[in-house]
């Protein structure tokens, strides 16, 4: 008998697909008859906490970081959804709403404090249920020294890297209605994927993203991304873990610090001029990005402190 | 259907079935495209050719393609676009060269989305392609039939139909997708998302997604092993390579770059799967991964912001694309050392050999 030879393999495969079309049409009433709902893809749950201590300008900075949060929870349950898990997020009024719905297993996770007070009280919440605390706007350093909590995690920079950050700045070039400040976040950002970001941002509030809003949405992609690699380690320990680390679009691998959990990160100088139609730009990056100095971890510390000075000491909290 | 002829199917399995199929799992070894290969690793697989040692550059501040001869180690031409240009393959029958084009206006398709068409005998743009939101990379079949492009801010993948230059399908991947490679029998095409984490892998016959993995931080690009069986992704902010199981999709290892300050991005296999060689850009160096033990054995200083990188057809040079310094790092893979220098213009951003 004569071996096969190329036209007889594609005679025949076409029969088997046809067979194999057949045969999957027939089973089909049957296979829709075996199925069964699939069950509810495990979730992460988010509570938003937006009280503070009051003020208009806090309440323009509570809002940008509520922005945030929305943006951030609907990319990480966009990105939930390619792995079989979802996120939900639900704001909680005040501190006694966050701590009742931490204690009943409603929310995995508290994001918000605008005031050094409530984000104690969210801290101490948070802890009393073993669930992290996202701190989205308290700079006090107090927060991450006598009075930090284990289960707090800072991705608010604090007064010192603010203070560090303004001094390593330098005194770039002002005229004299310049002013240099620091700021978490500039919607002017680019590289690293931060011109998507900001597009994305903007294309949902119809604003570029203020450092609020960064500090927002970071804490849902850092939940997220915890919840997603922390297997059976307790969420506040593997955040808290000196391998794990996270992108923020700085550019820069971000990790929290062991000793006082603050969000290691670079910040910007942003100069502002020309009054009332106020024009700013970046014009640097504090820490600048090195390649063959000292590794980033190391870096970034320059502008938070080292560990021998922090005076944080882990409690039972 | 009577058979007519005699076939010895290869393998255990196939040597306990029978008949028709035998025969039909015997042909899925056998249909067109499957042995042609892709992406960086079919490329050096091919035979000679007459044609001059060309590489393709594409400069992205420079809104055109640097043509190189790689003999010469010069520019001899200059192909202008008008668009940003960033990604860039060869046609698996290397008479063409196709580049990722992106308007200056983001989240939205804009006239300067697309990927251009360039034929590699008369370096001019023959055709473009509507390739959806700011397309970024890509990755052309072996068959050389079809094309899978990024649109980072749609967070989606379009399937194009290379004949008709039509997008016959757009797939979900991640949010912010970027590196797009096909695996060398074309059946699996893996996206990177940059702002997910996941490499999204799609069925290329179904034009399905089959599979989402999390990744190290801020996958960038991807390159398999000859064999199919291993998948290598870049992951710029973790500083790392992810090797990927292509069965069973899972992480077989994260092997630290730079000892994970690298920034990673471009990444190639050799022709013999046993070396892995990674740009890592603001590190302005080159790693080189033995494939079987995850071990980088060797640290090669480039140009400035290496991103793309190509083999040369013989598999004995590495060029690489960089950024900062508007130039092509030459590598011996022999010796690790670069050779030469070749200024291009400005932005190199990747690599395009035609075989």
């Amino acid at each position: 008998m004569r071996r096969c030879d190329r036209r007889d393999f594609l005679r025949l495969a076409a029969g088997a697909a046809a067979d194999a079309g057949a045969l999957l049409a027939a089973r089909a009433p049957l296979l829709r008859a075996l199925e069964v709902p699939a069950p509810p893809a495990p979730t992460l749950r988010l509570g938003f906490v937006p009280a503070h201590a009051g003020g208009a300008a806090a309440d323009a900075v509570v809002e940008a970081a509520r922005r945030g949060v929305e943006l951030g929870a609907a990319e990480a349950e966009q990105s939930a959804r390619l792995l079989g898990r979802a996120v939900a997020w639900r704001t909680l009024a005040d501190v006694a709403a966050a701590r009742t719905a931490v204690a009943a297993r409603e929310v995995d996770v508290l994001l918000g404090g605008f005031d050094a007070a409530t984000c104690l009280a969210l801290a101490d919440a948070a802890a009393a249920a073993g669930v992290p605390f996202f701190n989205l706007g308290c700079r006090a350093d107090a927060l991450r020294n006598a009075d930090c909590r284990r289960h707090a995690f800072h991705v608010e920079a604090s007064e010192t890297m603010y203070r560090l950050a303004l001094e390593t700045a330098g005194n770039p070039p002002s005229g004299p209605t310049g002013a240099v400040r620091i700021v978490l976040w500039h919607p002017s950002l680019a590289r690293f994927g931060a011109d998507q970001l900001n597009d994305r941002y903007r294309a949902r509030h119809g604003e570029g993203m203020p450092a609020a809003a960064w500090a927002g949405w970071m804490a849902a992609k850092v939940a997220l991304e915890g919840w997603l690699r922390a297997g059976r380690t307790p969420l506040v320990d593997h955040l808290a873990r000196p391998a794990t680390q996270f992108d923020g679009h700085k550019g820069w691998p971000l990790s929290f610090r062991p000793w006082d959990h603050q969000l290691r990160q670079p910040l910007y100088a942003v100069l502002s001029a020309g009054g009332a139609a106020r024009v700013e730009r970046v014009t640097r990056e504090v820490p600048a990005m090195g390649v063959a100095e000292a590794p980033s971890r190391e870096l970034l510390d320059s502008i938070a402190g080292p560990a021998s000075a922090s005076a944080c000491r882990w409690g039972a909290s | 259907m009577p058979l007519g002829c005699v076939v010895r199917p290869a393998g255990r399995l196939a040597g306990r079935l029978t008949g028709r199929l035998a025969l039909t799992l015997a042909v899925t070894t056998l249909v067109p495209g499957v042995t042609a290969g892709s992406g960086h690793v079919a490329a050096q697989q091919g035979g000679p050719r007459s044609r001059p040692a060309l590489a393709f550059v594409s400069a992205e501040r420079a809104h055109a393609i640097s043509v190189v001869d790689l003999r010469a180690r010069r520019v001899v031409a200059t192909i202008p676009l008008d668009a940003r240009p960033r990604g860039i393959q060869a046609s698996p029958d290397g008479r063409r060269v196709y580049v990722a084009l992106s308007d200056a206006a983001p989240n939205a398709q804009g006239r300067g989305d697309a990927i251009a068409v360039v034929d590699v005998a008369t370096r001019r743009v023959v055709a473009r392609y509507d390739a959806g939101s700011d397309p970024e990379q890509f990755a052309v079949l072996p068959s050389g039939r079809r094309l899978y492009a990024s649109n980072e801010d749609a967070g989606t993948a379009s399937a194009i139909d290379v004949p008709s230059g039509k997008v016959v399908g757009t797939l979900v991947v991640g949010i912010e997708p970027e590196g797009v490679a096909a695996s060398p029998d074309g059946r699996r095409v893996y996206v990177t998302s940059e702002t997910s984490n996941t490499v999204t892998i799609i069925d290329t016959r179904a034009d399905r997604v089959v599979a989402n993995v999390l990744v190290d931080l801020r996958p960038r690009a991807t390159a398999f092993s000859p064999d199919g069986r291993r998948a290598y992704v870049t992951a710029e902010v973790g500083g790392s390579l992810t090797v990927l199981d292509t069965r069973t999709h899972r992480v077989l290892a994260t092997i630290p770059l730079e000892r994970g300050e690298g920034k990673p991005v471009g990444v190639v296999v050799s022709p013999d799967g046993r070396r892995v060689y990674v740009a890592n850009g603001r590190a302005n160096t080159v790693s080189v991964v033995d494939a079987a033990t995850h071990r980088v054995v060797a640290t090669i200083p480039v140009g400035r912001r290496p991103w793309g990188v190509a083999l040369t057809a013989d598999g004995r040079e590495l060029l690489t694309a960089n950024g900062g310094s508007n130039d092509l790092s030459v590598i011996d893979l022999a010796t690790h050392r670069v050779v030469a220098t070749i200024p291009v213009g400005a932005g190199p951003w990747g690599i395009a050999i035609p075989r």
